[in-house]
């Protein structure tokens, strides 16, 4: 008989037992290991001759130029990446938000580079954006434009990044900006022009405040993907030319193998932002964003 | 006139839509019509954009740079195996959290949430270290098994659990069914969609992952396409273009192809997983 | 077959005690509603007997025997829920013969059980369908052959008709009651609605904030309800209930009792009062008189009043109900009955 009930009692905790297993063993788990290599000069090779150095290596981190080289790189690509997705997503999503077939497909095709590998992307942009052949070049010039070096000049190609990663991103965001349009009831609307709002205003006033939450989702979901940005960096330019594409992730994956313990201190460093960041989004605007 | 006016908008309209269109397809058509031409023709000016006689060849040179079939295969154990693994952690992980009450429920929830917040690329260090510890690192297993807990799907099964009513559940325990029948033959059929979704998610981000199998693998043996595709650059020499887009059309075609045939669904499933 | 009793229970939730010490039999092959405002315990010791809920503390019994530690699906019980709780994916040959199948029944037995049931119940040519192809009063239907099909000693339903619309709620009150003349089972039916409760009952058992306040036949119930909650819960519209004075007992008197006129009788209660109000319902016709003394709802057979006209509300001594302090039932045999009487005649007549 109480062999049953301990059995009740016990069965969620079985359910979950390897769901928790694993988030254990290969996401908490490690943040702590993480912290733990990040005081250490960590041999690779040779365990026994790891030695504890307490923060020395976030004193390196913060003397290091290259450091916040990757940093600023990092800042500027998630400031490029999140302001023109927004606004980007937020207009074609108006223009695109109609119910329509010609719309949805329109919608389909945009939204393609998101189901695609970004090394397929970066490799097709990486040719795109050759500065002799590509296409890109091409087009400029048959409209009479200065063409541009893209990928290869270091004033150039963190904003050819920035490029490929709008157009790889936006399809996912207008869709769902498309669909948070389309949940707004049509009454709400008429009861505005039956007050004789404009169009300006009541987008502003009606439609902007209606979609917040999704536009708000957006704003953290993008800020954190941004600041863990490697694969385009990695396959376009490998952080070059002269670092002027050198990211966060990229620096730590650089610094890998070479030196654990210091890439250790940087991930800890890129985590305390990315939780920094997530924290500030929700103290400061989750006060404004309206929910129904 | 507003008539004539009305008409002029709406073909502009079109024509503007249209161009958005070609933007966002035309690099994946360009990649295909590269992937056809001769070397010459790739230095050509102005570009080529139809090749004069489409070059087979290049999919055999581009094929045989490395050992493609290996990598295809590693990618197709490495996606199905995480789908596979993931429901079936999942599951009755969801159910637990959506129709028990436990003691401690608050805090190893809020603990898949933080898992959810906590990216790979901060923690693939410490996980590489465990895994050669381990010994598995010479294995497909580092690509995934750290996978095996999808937090994202958790939850978003949790939220679909949640909205099943609870006189259903209870229901079948009247009709004398265990827990595991009443997961297996009432909370699966009916979450389909929220499954569906789900392992839709996975396929997309695990066939196309390059930043984890780049950290986890050192050897040919075990590199999943994705590796293999983005290695021909070095392997092929950086200027021979058509052949690194025959590789490229090998890697999306598939993924390409089920878009194409089931977009809806993966529009939809897209959508439903930013809205919840 | 089997009785259900009640020894002591407490329910409790999250701390916030539902029930306390309860005390309740429920006879065996009878039809027992369960009725009371919403929040009052009603389907809370409905689920207690399923198990869904188990008690906190006392115990329940099925046939005599206590089945505090039995798991929902194995005390032979059988429920109808509200929303009908039917499983969507399955078809509704699946949803009838789900329980069967796990309890192992083999397949020739199940197809003939099954078939037998969805004849009966008219679902014979649906069996093969989604539920979701069906309408409301279909899915009630397999709602109540998966319960019948498990042959079970004791039937319980949560509100089965309340999701339905009026016509086919009143078709559905007959079924039940025929469908529980033919099995001979031991209903147990929870409702809020007294109508339900009227119509369908062997035994109604009231209940409000957890306590049981009067388990009876519905006749019994109508005549001589038990304290001042039970006359008002019953009946519509419900029984005029007057305050008598300093004593603090009260009087009362359903609308149907009254009767109206243009000069004053001689019954123990008579008020003048003016016709605020008049409902004409055809059969009947309802009157809300305002007087010096309160307002009161008359039910009269024949439409004689007009609003605004001036009348006399009698009530027979017979018809007079009276209410101790506390609100209990003063029967006729107990002294102070005489002096409430009086009490009322002096009021009225004085």
């Amino acid at each position: 008989m109480d062999k049953q009930r301990l059995g009740e009692t016990l069965r969620p905790y079985l359910m979950i037992a390897p769901a928790m297993a694993g988030i254990f063993l290969f996401v908490l788990y490690p943040v702590v290991f993480l912290g733990y290599l990040s005081l250490y000069d960590y041999n690779l090779m040779n365990k026994a001759k790891s030695k504890f150095i307490g923060f020395d290596n976030f004193a390196e981190i913060f003397s290091r130029e290259d450091f916040y080289k990757s940093l600023s790189n990092t800042v500027f690509y998630t400031a490029g990446v999140v302001i023109l997705t927004l606004l980007l997503s937020l207009l074609l999503a108006v223009w695109l938000g109609k119910k329509s077939k010609f719309n949805v497909f329109v919608q389909a095709g945009i939204f393609t580079p998101h189901v695609v590998s970004i090394v397929s992307i970066a490799l097709v942009w990486l040719w795109m954006m050759e500065p002799n052949l590509g296409f890109l070049n091409y087009v400029l010039k048959a409209f009479g434009l200065p063409t541009s070096e893209w990928l290869q000049s270091s004033k150039s190609a963190l904003m050819s990044v920035i490029l490929v990663s709008v157009w790889q991103g936006i399809g996912y965001y207008v869709l769902i900006l498309v669909a948070a349009l389309q949940s707004i009831s049509p009454s709400i609307y008429e009861a505005a022009a039956l007050d004789n709002a404009s169009k300006l205003r009541t987008f502003w006033k009606i439609t902007l405040p209606m979609i917040s939450p999704q536009l708000f989702f957006i704003l953290v979901i993008m800020t954190i993907g941004s600041f863990k940005v490697f694969d385009t960096v990695k396959v376009m330019t490998g952080g070059g030319p002269n670092n002027a594409t050198n990211t966060l992730v990229y620096y730590i994956y650089e610094n890998r193998t070479t030196n654990i313990g210091y890439a250790s201190a940087t991930g800890v460093v890129l985590m305390a932002i990315i939780a920094l960041l997530t924290f500030v989004y929700f103290r400061l605007l989750s006060r404004k964003v309206h929910y129904q | 006139m507003t008539k004539a006016w009305r008409y002029t908008g709406l073909t502009l309209g079109y024509l503007l839509k249209t161009a958005i269109l070609i933007v966002f397809v035309f690099p994946f058509l360009w990649m295909l019509s590269t992937s056809l031409q001769t070397y010459r023709e790739t230095l050509s000016y102005p570009p080529t954009l139809v090749p004069a006689m489409p070059q087979w060849i290049n999919f055999a040179e581009a094929m045989s740079a490395g050992p493609f079939l290996t990598y295809f295969k590693n990618s197709a154990i490495v996606t199905l195996s995480i789908i596979a693994i993931q429901l079936l952690v999942m599951i009755p992980a969801a159910y637990a959290f959506a129709k028990y009450k436990f003691p401690g429920k608050n805090i190893l929830f809020s603990l898949v949430l933080l898992a959810f917040m906590i990216p790979g690329q901060v923690t693939f260090i410490p996980v590489y270290l465990m895994m050669a510890d381990w010994g598995i690192a010479k294995t497909l297993l580092p690509q995934i098994i750290p996978f095996m807990s999808n937090a994202f799907g958790i939850f978003l099964l949790r939220q679909y659990f949640m909205q099943i009513p609870e006189e259903i559940v209870e229901a079948a325990r009247l009709d004398n069914a265990g827990e595991f029948k009443i997961m297996r033959k009432i909370m699966v059929p009916m979450s389909m969609p929220a499954l569906a979704t789900i392992a839709l998610f996975s396929f997309v981000s695990h066939w196309n992952d390059y930043f984890w199998p780049l950290i986890m693998t050192d050897a040919e043996a075990i590199r999943p396409l994705t590796l293999g595709i983005a290695m021909l650059r070095e392997t092929e020499g950086i200027s021979n273009w058509h052949i690194i887009m025959a590789g490229n059309v090998v890697l999306v075609i598939p993924i390409l192809l089920v878009y194409l045939f089931c977009s809806k669904q993966i529009v939809k499933a897209f959508v439903y997983s930013g809205i919840k | 077959m089997a009785s259900i009793a009640f020894k002591r229970v407490s329910k409790a939730f999250d701390k916030h005690e539902v029930i306390k010490d309860l005390d309740l039999t429920i006879e065996d092959g009878k039809f027992t509603v369960l009725v009371g405002p919403s929040g009052c315990g009603k389907t809370t010791l409905l689920r207690m007997i399923a198990g869904l809920d188990p008690q906190t503390s006392g115990s329940v019994l099925i046939g005599g025997k206590d089945v505090s530690r039995i798991a929902p699906g194995k005390r032979g019980v059988a429920m109808v829920f509200q929303n009908y709780a039917i499983y969507p994916t399955m078809s509704v040959r699946e949803n009838i013969e789900f329980g069967l199948v796990n309890n192992k029944v083999r397949k020739a037995e199940r197809e003939e059980l099954v078939e037998g049931i969805s004849k009966a119940v008219g679902l014979y040519e649906y069996l093969e369908r989604k539920p979701s192809t069906l309408s409301g009063g279909q899915r009630q239907r397999v709602a109540l052959a998966r319960a019948m099909v498990k042959k079970p000693s004791v039937f319980l339903m949560d509100e089965p008709l309340s999701n339905l619309d009026a016509k086919l709620r009143v078709q559905m009150r007959i079924e039940l009651i025929e469908l529980h003349k033919k099995l001979g089972a031991t209903f147990v039916y929870v409702t809020h609605d007294q109508v339900e409760a009227m119509s369908m009952a062997d035994t109604i058992v009231l209940m409000n904030k957890g306590v049981i306040q009067q388990e009876a036949p519905p006749d019994e119930m109508y005549r001589r309800p038990s304290n001042r909650f039970t006359a008002q819960f019953i009946g519509t519209p419900p029984m005029n209930v007057g305050e008598l004075g300093e004593s603090g007992s009260l009087f009362g008197f359903r609308p149907e009792s009254a009767v109206l006129s243009e000069a004053q009788g001689d019954e123990p209660f008579s008020v003048r009062g003016v016709i605020a109000t008049r409902e004409m319902l055809g059969s009947e016709t309802i009157y809300q008189v305002r007087s010096g003394s309160g307002n009161y709802m008359v039910k009269c057979s024949e439409d004689l009043f007009a609003a605004g006209q001036e009348v006399y509300v009698g009530v027979p001594a017979a018809k007079l109900h009276f209410f101790g302090e506390d609100e209990r039932r003063i029967d006729e045999k107990e002294s102070s009955y005489g002096k409430c009487m009086e009490a009322l005649r002096g009021r009225s007549h004085g």
